[in-house]
């Protein structure tokens, strides 16, 4: 080894001139061995999962389309929800409004909330959160002005 | 032949009377203008110190004197004043990548990024962001390129043995060639994905948006025959969906490439829909 890497230092194409093209070829596969693999890790795995992804999820392409179903729905829904303001609008608005932002807040919790228990605690958080914030959108569609008319309220009466 | 060598040799300049020369015009260019002293902050860290902590450290350098790029500048840092300060740079023309770094806050090659002119103004340069440091501005990429092998990024064939291999070409039509345009000219210097906030945040997870780029290369490459196979290596939430359209990647890209399309594209491609490469190029 200690040999290669000093006709190493002498260049490959000096090296080809002086030992010809049949010993060069025959070396080649020694050169990769040159640098040891353990050096190449500088740093230290802290986790198992530093040196590349790992593989073993389920598939989310269903997810994220639905996100985006539900995201690009609200560019009209909500206009018209407020234009237009009735019980059925308000029930549609509420849901499409919950389901957004319970899909994108678990996903603001996945990727900023790191740690041992921590993780495990967001995702019913926020499911209660969500159920509770539906819950309360329904209270106020079916007792009460409803969603669209009360959105009207926050700039006419206020 | 040895004729025209020693023709050659005979009409070229003589590099000695070039080089004597050479002291004299920068001399006589620097005596007719002012010293121009500007400030450069540079990220120090050595770890062989113990307890050495992380700081910036100034350096003054002459604009008169110092080349365009910040490269130049760290160079002659290096050269002239501190020949402890480390980095890394190979080609000095904005094709190798090994010099990306973070200058006045922006990822970028060293050395395609101008100095600011104006010595009032003090340029910082910092290793790239959320990486482990191993010394002053050198990042440890082995997550990166872990990452970058992962997606397998060579062609994979099917029924054609190892032994076959090299005995024919695969073909492609200048058309499937045009959609690998804006993906193959990547140099993976890392700028795109460290300065993508998701890649802060769950890079050991998370592909990063260089590397997924080059997977849609990969995807797209009309001689491979497992695009179906390597998009469904990529499905879980983590690989590709944590990317959130930041765009980061594609504004800070300092081969002007727009990995944040490649992205759109591969989601595209793995939703069903068809795709036909980077569009608006």
């Amino acid at each position: 080894m200690a040999t290669m890497s000093v006709l190493r230092c002498a260049g490959a194409r000096s090296l080809s001139r002086l030992l010809g093209p049949q010993l060069l070829s025959r070396m080649a596969p020694i050169a990769g061995t040159l640098v040891p693999k353990s050096t190449l890790m500088v740093t230290q795995p802290k986790q198992k999962r530093l040196y590349g992804p790992e593989l073993g999820g389920h598939s989310d392409t269903g997810m994220w389309r639905n996100e985006r179903i539900a995201a690009i729905a609200l560019i009209p829904l909500i206009p018209a929800g407020i234009l237009v303001p009735s019980m059925p609008m308000d029930f549609i608005l509420s849901a499409a409004l919950v389901l957004h932002c319970h899909w994108r807040l678990s996903g603001v919790c996945e990727d900023y909330i790191h740690g041992e228990l921590l993780p495990k605690i967001h995702q019913p958080f926020v499911l209660v959160m969500s159920i509770l914030a539906f819950g309360s959108l329904c209270y106020l569609n079916y007792s009460d002005v409803g969603l669209g008319n009360a959105v009207r309220m926050l700039y006419s009466e206020l | 032949m040895a004729s025209a060598l020693s023709l050659a040799k005979f009409l070229q300049p003589n590099r000695g009377f070039l080089k004597a020369l050479q002291p004299l015009r920068l001399a006589a260019a620097a005596s007719t203008a002012a010293p121009r002293m500007k400030t450069f902050k540079v990220y120090r860290w050595d770890p062989d110190k113990p307890g050495d902590k992380p700081r910036m450290q100034d350096y003054q350098l002459d604009l008169n004197h110092t080349g365009v790029m910040i490269l130049d500048a760290l160079i002659k840092i290096k050269n002239e004043i501190d020949p402890t300060l480390t980095f890394r740079r190979s080609c000095r023309e904005g094709i190798c990548g090994s010099c990306s770094m973070t200058v006045d806050g922006v990822n970028t090659l060293a050395c395609l990024c101008k100095i600011n002119q104006n010595e009032s103004q003090t340029t910082s340069v910092r290793p790239l962001p959320h990486m482990f440091v191993i010394k002053d501005l050198i990042p440890d990429l082995n997550n990166f390129y872990a990452q970058y092998r992962w997606i397998e990024p060579w062609l994979k064939k099917k029924d054609v043995k190892d032994a076959e291999m090299g005995q024919t070409q695969f073909m492609q039509s200048p058309e499937d060639r045009d959609k690998l345009d804006g993906m193959y000219e990547c140099i993976l210097c890392a700028c795109c994905s460290t300065s993508c906030p998701s890649y802060w945040w769950n890079g050991d997870k998370y592909l990063g948006p260089a590397v997924i780029m080059q997977a849609y290369r990969w995807v797209m490459d009309s001689r491979d025959d497992f695009p179906k196979e390597r998009m469904d290596r990529m499905r879980d939430k983590w690989m590709v969906y944590r990317c959130h359209t930041i765009m980061n990647c594609t504004k800070t890209c300092p081969k002007g490439l727009n990995p944040g399309a490649a992205i759109a594209e591969l989601k595209k491609l793995m939703m069903g829909y068809e795709s036909k490469g980077i569009p608006y190029q």
